[in-house]
Parts: C-alpha cells; structure tokens; sequence
C-alpha cells in the first residue's frame, strides 16, 4: 500500500501544492489527469527526490520515503523526452541501473536481452541514443527504469512527444509489460482519453490538489473531468454531421 | 554545508583577490598605507591628473584600442565576406596560425619585420629602393603606434574573421542574399545594409570582450610602443618598478582608475548578456 | 587590386611571423644589411637536448606550470560551475571581473600580498598569480556545459540509484568530456601564452619560456628568443593540426 500525505510546496510564498493525499494499491497504474500549471509535475519531482515538499508524508509499507535520498527511493522518473545517456549505447543505458548495482555479468546479459526483446528493440542494442527514432528512444527509457525493478514508477506525459501511431503503440505496448511486470505507475497525462487507456484508477489534478475516484462512473459524472464535456462536444459533431449529410432537421 | 563550502571557494577564488587588490591600491593611493604613508591625503592623485602623463597615457590607451578595433572590424568584415561568396579553404586553414601565438611572441617577430634593422628595412636596402637606414620610415617604438596596431591586427583580425564567419553560417547569410537579390539588391547594398549590422550586433559582446582585453594590452605596447606616449598598462607597471618612491602611489591610483575603467567595460558586458555559445 | 593578389599577401603576413622565428632560430651570424646571414646553424637547436639547457628547463618549467594551473582550474571550475549554474546563476558573471582586468595590473595591485605571504619568485606564487584570472575563466567556460538537460539526465541517473560519486563518474564527466578537454587545453594556453604576471610575481626568477625569451630579447639575442619562440609556437601548432575544434571553440565562446 502507498500512502500520500498531506504535501504541500510553495515556490516563493505562491503554494503549488495545496494539501495532496490520496492512496495507491500495488500493481496498478493511477491516471492523474491535468492541465499544464496544475503541479503535476511538481508533485512527481518531490515524489521521486528532485525538491523537497514543504510537509508531508510519502509512505511506502509504513515507511517514509522522503527520509531517504532519491537514488535509495526505488522511485524512478520517466520525463517526456526520452533522456538517454548520451555517452553510452543502448545496451549500456538500459544496463545503467544494474551497473550501479555491480549486478554480476552474466545476469546483467540476460535481464538486457530479455527485456529489450520483450520491448522490441533488440536489434538496436549496438547503436548509440541518437541512431534510434523518438518511439524506440522512449522504449529504451522505459526498459532503463523497469530493469530495476521500481517500486514505483512516476511517467510525465511520457508520450506525448510521439506521433499519433506511434503513440497508439507505446500505450498499447506499457498496458502489456505493465501487467506483465505488475508495475505500481502514476501516469500524468493533460490527454483525456490517454488518462482513461492507462489507468486502473482515475485522479483529476488541480490547482495544486488531487482528487482521486472510487470509480470510472464517478469519474465521468464529474462536470469538473471534462468527459461530459467531451462526450457531449462529439454527440454534436455527429448529430450535425448526419443532419448535414441527410437533409433532416 | 558542501553547497556553501563551494559558494565560499568560488568568491574567495574570483571576488576575494579584486576586493584585496583594489582596497590595497586605493588605500596606498590615498597615502594611508605603504612606506611613505603620512595620513590621508589627495596628493598623489591630484599629482597623476595634473604632474604626470597618465591622462596622456589613459588618451593613448583609448586611441591605440580604437584604431585596433576599426582595422580589426575591417579587415575581419571584409575577408569573412569575402569567404562566404567564394570560400577559399586554404586561406580559411591559414587564419587559425595567429591563434597558435602568444602575444610577446606576436610582438617580438613583428619587431623582426618592421624595424630598421628588420626584414623589410634589409629588403629595401637590398634590392636599392632605399639607400640606407635613415631612409626607412619608423614603425616601431612609434608615436603612430604601426607596430602595436600591426601586430594587435594579426593576432585578433584572424580570430574576429573566423567567429564571422562562423556567424554568418549560423544566421544563414547565403539564403538571405539570395532573398535580398530577388527583392532587387545588390551585392554591395546587401553587405552595408545587411552583412555589417547583423555581424555586429550578433557579436557585439564578443567585440566588446576584446576591446577590454586590447585596451589591458601589455606585452605588444611594452616590446613596441614608444616610452612616451605610451599605454597605460606600461605607465602602471613602469611608475611601480621606479625606485622613486612617490611614484608608487601614484601608479596605484592609476591601477584604481584603470580597473574601474574595466570594471565599467564589464559591467557593460554583463547587462548585454548574451555572451554565450 | 585584384582579390586573388590580396588574399596572397595577407596569408603571406599571416604565415611570415612564423618564418621569422625558425628563420631567426638557425642564423649563426648575421652582420651589417644583408637580407641573407652569413651562416645558418643547428647549434640552438641542439644544444636543447644537452642536460644544462636553459631553454630545455624553461620550456618543462612551463609545461610543468600550465599543467598544474589547467588541472586545478578544469577540475575546480567542473564542480563549483555545477553549483552555480544550478543554484546561484547570477553569480557566475562575477568571474569575468578577475578575467578581464590585465593581468599584469592585477598582479600589480595584489604584489603586496604575494610578498607578504612569501609568495614572490617561487614557482607556487607564480602558480596563484596565474590561477587568479585562469580560474574564472575556466568558470566561465563549464559552466555553458549545465543546461536544463544535464539537470534531468542527472536526475534520472539518481532515481535509478547512482550515488554523488557514480553520478560524476559514469555520468557526469563521460559526459563533459569534450567540455573538460577543452578547458583543459584552453587554460594551459592562456598559461603557457602569460607574460606580465609571470614576470612581475616570479621576479624573473620564475623562468618560464615567455620570461626566458624575452629575457633574450632584452640581451639582444634575437636567435635565441627565436627558438624559445619556437618553442612556444610549435607545440600549439601541432595541436592546431591534431584538433581544429579547440581553436574554434574559442570563437564560440570568449
């Protein structure tokens, strides 16, 4: 069970976090659903160990993870762009985690090759960051963090940099590897549909608070989640669009 | 507390020495300090404003600094120009010799070069164009300053050309002549009107950058200027060295004067901001 | 005048400078106004190799200097530029202060210390004097390395449990490396060039190879200065030829 506990951050006297909580099972991705300026990404710096909260509580099995530094959180970061160490090839950076870890050789070896044929980029392992296209890339960046097996994982519109089909890919490929692994993930999107593809559960985030859902029906009752309006922005289209096309009114 | 001890490293490496050194200068300028000291008093600065050629020698140094700049600018404008119409690699090889020399160095050949007893004096006697030393024209330890501004331009014109043409690159210049010529300009109109301002402006913090270090030049004026008028930077060091000792305050006024001078310069440089990569 | 004709004399001027130091550094004799010495000589040249050279110890006393003063700037100016660049970005500009004024006059105005504290003609005071504007150089120059980017890669790296020190080593420095060695080479440089603090804070004593050479000059020895110039001059030059990119980050940057 992860707990979140009244965080709150201010940056110079302006609060962007005014009091989130909420809590998460394991195995399962949470969808936090914003717009940009609502603190998402704040909230999953302080998360992962980049700033500090201000208060509160991030409680892992009763244990609070903002007492230990970020590298012994086991909280791994996946920004939008796809960050890859410059300097070393694929099989390097997806290894990066386990290097650290003086992870034996062999062992090392076979977790690579394993994962990266499980995110279909085996044939890349050679190449360097910059001879793979933006969607292999963020494959890459994903393989780097699962290979460690996190604790938790925190994605920040991982996939928003990519084109539509590639796009459709990537959801399709993390909803596998994510049951597959049983991953614990918070996944902040500003996509509506993205938020609902991903999550086992459902969160609205704004101006600096949290709401989380019991369930989807709740979450698409609520005028604030922007479904109803959604909904409602298609039904026209398509009353229009058939009225149009068959001359009745 | 590793995050304070690095701040702490970092002014007492680079602010720490400034404040020592201008607070020594201006404390001995003012006679409250050093082997002469005998209370505060305004003597020796009243002395190098008004009993000395320091104003001269500040004058001198503006002068020689302004001239280098205006042949430097011209030199590098014109060839970096003339490049991108018709690139000539060998010549572009070539710029980057200077950049291999140091400037006493710079100095010392040109020395070779421009004095009577140099190169181009031997070459004229040689081959009877003149028919002795006295004949040949003085280029070195001059009031004209030839040969400080002859060598401050091969040292700083290659380096100038270089970064405009970088530049030019960077801004795409061949496009926009090209654009420019359909609207109906030519070649010339689009060197005045285009080449030069954008140059400059894009590099201005870069200029600016080298007309602080030109006007602080010391080891070209020193092997070929003459010992009056002469550059500020040798009037400072010169008036120090002296045995008189009431030279020396008066050298650390000048020394106060001077870094206020960059001071200034720099400041000019930092609010400009853009001298980056 | 045509444009051919004018490119031709100014390669020629800018290549003559160094005609005239090899050429200065093999004339054995060269009386009256002739254009062409007597005789030419590879004693200089030779006489380098033999154990009590005082060319051959300046130039590893200068080697020795720069080494020091480039490594110490380039590691130091790698872990405070990081700092500042993070944390206190507006500070950073203090360092073109101490690199601009002219050496020579901010030797000038700190010689008492360097006295004071013993400094004055020894090698460690010469060492200080250089680092005094080499330093905020270096400064100056890492710190366009920390972007945004190498905050977040950095960042990434931790959340995958590297540690401060695997953070700079498998990180950080494989990543500055291009960064680092130009640093390096442009410090040892400014060093390897540096004249009029040299002099003022070693008292001559200091005999490094720019001290050395116009130590030659003023004993109206053009033929030694000339091979002390050529000592100067073709170690760059090779670095030149091995790696044109050093040269042209200096227009990129200072």
């Amino acid at each position: 069970m992860i707990k979140i506990e009244g965080i709150q951050k201010s940056f110079g006297g302006e609060p962007v976090l005014k009091d989130v909580s909420f809590s998460m099972t394991e195995s399962g991705t949470l969808s936090v659903l914003g717009k940009s300026g609502c603190g998402k990404t704040t909230l999953l710096k302080i998360l992962a160990g980049l700033e500090m909260p201000d208060s509160g509580k991030f409680l892992l099995n009763e244990q609070n993870l903002f007492e230990k530094p970020a590298q012994e959180r086991g909280v791994v970061y996946l920004s939008q762009e796809p960050l890859l160490f410059p300097h070393l090839n694929i099989f390097e950076n997806i290894a990066f985690g386990l290097r650290i870890r003086r992870t034996p050789e062999q062992e090392v070896q076979n977790k690579v090759k394993a994962l990266s044929a499980e995110l279909g980029i085996q044939d890349h392992l050679q190449k360097m960051p910059t001879q793979i296209s933006g969607g292999q890339r963020q494959r890459v960046s994903f393989g780097r963090a699962l290979i460690i097996n996190p604790s938790i994982m925190l994605l920040d519109e991982p996939f928003s940099s990519l084109d539509v089909q590639t796009r459709d890919e990537m959801q399709k490929l993390y909803k596998s590897v994510s049951a597959e692994h049983k991953i614990t993930a918070l996944f902040v999107t500003h996509d509506l549909k993205e938020a609902i593809i991903m999550g086992d559960a459902l969160a609205l985030m704004e101006k600096g608070t949290l709401k989380k859902y019991g369930s989807m029906s709740e979450f698409i009752n609520d005028p604030t989640s922007g479904v109803k309006e959604a909904f409602d922005f298609w039904q026209d289209v398509m009353d229009k669009n058939l009225a149009d096309k068959f001359g009745t009114s | 507390m590793i995050k304070r001890l690095t701040i702490l490293l970092f002014f007492i490496l680079t602010v720490l020495p400034i404040v020592l050194g201008l607070g020594y200068s201006l404390f001995y300028s003012v006679g409250m300090i050093g082997l002469m000291n005998k209370g505060f008093t305004l003597e020796y600065w009243q002395k190098m404003f008004l009993a000395t050629d320091a104003p001269e020698s500040f004058a001198y140094s503006f002068l020689i600094t302004f001239l280098s700049l205006i042949l430097i600018l011209g030199f590098s404008l014109a060839f970096s120009w003339w490049q991108i119409r018709k690139p000539r690699k060998w010549f572009n090889n070539l710029l980057f010799l200077p950049l291999t020399f140091p400037p006493l160095i710079a100095a010392f050949s040109w020395f070779y070069i421009l004095s009577p007893g140099g190169l181009i004096s031997r070459f004229l006697i040689q081959t009877g164009i003149i028919s002795g030393v006295e004949e040949f024209p003085r280029m070195v330890n001059d009031t004209l300053g030839i040969g400080i501004l002859s060598t401050h331009v091969f040292l700083v014109f290659p380096l100038f050309g270089i970064l405009f043409l970088h530049q030019a690159n960077k801004e795409r210049i061949p496009d926009l002549m090209q654009v420019s010529q359909t609207l109906g300009s030519n070649s010339s109109q689009f060197f005045m009107q285009v080449y030069v301002p954008l140059i400059l402006k894009k590099t201005a913090p870069f200029i600016i950058l080298y007309t602080v270090f030109l006007f602080g030049a010391f080891e070209v004026p020193l092997l070929l200027g003459k010992s009056a008028p002469r550059m500020i930077t040798i009037f400072i060091t010169e008036k120090m060295s002296k045995f008189n000792l009431m030279d020396i305050p008066v050298a650390h006024a000048a020394a106060v004067v001077y870094s206020f001078l960059v001071i200034g310069m720099t400041a000019i440089l930092i609010r400009k901001n853009s001298l980056e990569i | 005048m045509s444009k051919k004709v004018l490119h031709i004399i100014t390669a020629f001027l800018l290549v003559l400078p160094l005609l005239v130091i090899v050429y200065l550094s093999l004339v054995y004799r060269w009386a009256g106004q002739n254009l062409v010495p007597e005789s030419f000589t590879f004693d200089y040249w030779k006489d380098l190799f033999t154990l009590n050279s005082d060319l051959g110890s300046s130039f590893l006393l200068s080697l020795f200097i720069s080494s020091c003063v480039a490594l110490f700037s380039t590691t130091f100016g790698f872990l405070i530029s990081k700092q500042l660049a993070f944390e206190n970005k507006k500070w950073i500009k203090l360092a073109y202060f101490p690199y601009l004024i002219a050496p020579v006059v901010f030797g000038t105005m700190l010689q008492f210390y360097f006295n004071r504290f013993n400094l004055s003609g020894n090698i460690g005071g010469v060492l200080i004097a250089q680092l005094l504007f080499i330093f905020p150089y270096s400064i100056l120059l890492l710190s366009t390395f920390w972007n945004d980017r190498i905050k977040q890669m950095a960042f990434q790296a931790s959340t995958l449990g590297a540690n401060n020190l695997e953070l700079y080593r498998k990180v950080l420095v494989p990543m500055a490396k291009p960064w680092l060695f130009i640093c390096f080479v442009q410090c040892f440089l400014i060093s390897w060039y540096e004249y009029g603090i040299t002099h003022l804070i070693g008292v001559g004593k200091v005999k490094t190879l720019t001290v050395q050479a116009m130590l030659f000059v003023k004993e109206a020895n053009p033929f030694l200065a000339g091979l002390a110039s050529c000592l100067m001059v073709f170690p760059v030059i090779i670095l030149l030829v091995a790696n044109k990119r050093i040269f042209l980050r200096r227009t990129e940057f200072l």
